[in-house]
């Protein structure tokens, strides 16, 4: 997308779109899901939501991906004891995902998978399957952070960070 | 309460102002300019702020509705050219609709929680971060608006006079210096003041400190042990924050104390030596938790460089 096209998706898209797509019994059953997938490993998932971001930072040039890195500074998911924050972010104006993921956890993952996962989530959006995806994706997430970071039975894990969906 | 008492004021000036305006016993010697915007203001406000006062139970469209006829009436019977009317109505539409504007905006819902937004600090057990000011985490209106004059006005003023070339160019150079010995990373943020919005939220020195730790992507460290210290002006505060990796080595007491020092020194007017110090300081506390014995290949991309925002 160019720069007029992503201006234009930027005010005139998803209007009263996360309220549709994203009513709150979704936010909680994300938030359910994420508490209940975060027993069984180390990591921490975050959800974020945002219907569009700022004209004039689009107008600077910022693409989804800076942005979503934006939110995982702001939103301190970097801040876990193993460095194993993920950040699940999803632009609805621009129809876009993205997954920011903290180093303990993006250098044990090999690329492709974190790929594979956008574009589920990102299919399964454009189907309109906006609760289905994010769980899938969720799930998804969760088995990755099983594998490469399974809960230890003696340490009690602290959990650092939000699991409800945040909108931005 | 409050809010109604503020809506009795603006109603009772605005309807003083539409009669001085209209009965011609404006003063002469004021400029004639000055009476036509107190007329115009008067009959574009005036309803607004009266029938929020006469009838605050009335539906929000209702009101607006109200509120609109009556000021078209007005202007219509002021002879006001007819471009006023035209540019008056969708300019108080949308003054009236402003919070509905924005909730629209929000995607029908104000966001519910923000990191940013509320004073809360989260999962702070294993990081450390002192501050030599005293923390604030709710202020009064008064105290808001203190601020929001000492941070616009005093605090731009002030600046040139601290904030140097010179002084730039010595912190680089120190961090620099200090850097080969240790594998952390140490970032230094002078700040003269903060954007309002995070006055008008009402934020400790701490917390705001925090926000930049993030912002600055201090956080993004190998190791977890990034230190920022940063330097307040309006607030007359000075904070160090440690991510947990450095944190958990060191006890907190000793944070406390480098702030504690560089504030004395910044208050005494020495903020060059008092930094340097201060960067000294923590650069021989990560040498003695993160010396550059074991692996120093992976040192590339140290790019520290001290902020003005």
């Amino acid at each position: 997308m160019n720069r007029w096209r992503r201006l234009a998706a930027n005010a005139l898209g998803a209007w009263w779109a996360t309220e549709r797509y994203f009513p709150e019994s979704s936010f909680e059953r994300i938030a359910a899901r994420i508490a209940e997938s975060e027993t069984g490993h180390r990591g921490n998932i975050v959800f974020a939501i945002e219907a569009r971001i700022g004209l004039k930072s689009v107008a600077r040039g910022c693409t989804p991906r800076q942005r979503a890195e934006e939110v995982f500074a702001q939103l301190e998911v970097w801040n876990t004891a193993e460095n194993a924050g993920i950040l699940v972010y999803a632009l609805l104006a621009e129809r876009a995902i993205e997954i920011v993921a903290d180093r303990g956890i993006a250098r044990v993952v090999p690329d492709p998978q974190w790929s594979r996962i956008c574009l589920d989530t990102a299919a399964a959006f454009a189907r309109g399957e906006f609760l289905a995806g994010a769980l899938t994706a969720v799930d998804a997430l969760s088995g990755l952070l099983r594998q490469a970071l399974p809960a230890l039975p003696d340490i009690p894990r602290e959990n650092d960070l939000i699991d409800r969906p945040v909108l931005l | 309460m409050q809010r109604n008492a503020r809506r009795v004021g603006l109603a009772a000036l605005l309807v003083v102002g539409a009669l001085l305006g209209s009965q011609g016993s404006w003063p002469d010697a004021w400029p004639r300019a000055l009476r036509r915007e107190t007329l115009w203001a008067s009959m574009l406000l005036g309803p607004i702020a009266l029938i929020a006062l006469l009838f605050p139970q009335w539906p929000k469209p209702v009101k607006l509705a109200v509120s609109l006829s009556v000021t078209v009436s007005l202007l219509h019977l002021a002879n006001a050219p007819s471009i006023m009317v035209f540019l008056a109505t969708p300019l108080l539409a949308l003054l009236a609709m402003r919070r509905e504007w924005s909730k629209m905006y929000h995607g029908g819902r104000r966001p519910k929680s923000t990191v940013r937004s509320d004073g809360e600090t989260r999962a702070s057990a294993s990081q450390g971060e002192v501050a030599a000011a005293p923390s604030r985490t709710t202020a009064s209106r008064w105290q808001t608006i203190r601020r929001v004059i000492v941070h616009s006005l005093l605090a731009p003023l002030l600046s040139g006079r601290w904030y140097t070339r010179t002084l730039q160019q010595a912190i680089d150079q120190r961090i620099a210096e200090s850097g080969r010995g240790h594998l952390g990373r140490i970032f230094v943020a002078l700040e003269t003041r903060w954007p309002v919005v995070d006055i008008r939220r009402g934020l400790s020195p701490l917390q705001h400190a925090r926000n930049r730790f993030s912002e600055m992507g201090a956080w993004n460290t190998e190791r977890n042990n990034g230190v920022l210290i940063q330097i307040q002006m309006a607030e007359r505060a000075v904070t160090v924050v440690a991510d947990r990796g450095i944190a958990e080595r060191v006890e907190p007491r000793q944070w406390q104390v480098i702030a504690d020092e560089l504030s004395a020194r910044c208050a005494r007017g020495e903020f060059q030596a008092g930094l340097l110090e201060a960067i000294d300081r923590v650069a021989a506390l990560l040498r003695a938790c993160f010396p550059a014995t074991l692996a120093s290949a992976d040192l590339s991309g140290r790019d520290d460089i001290p902020v003005q925002p």
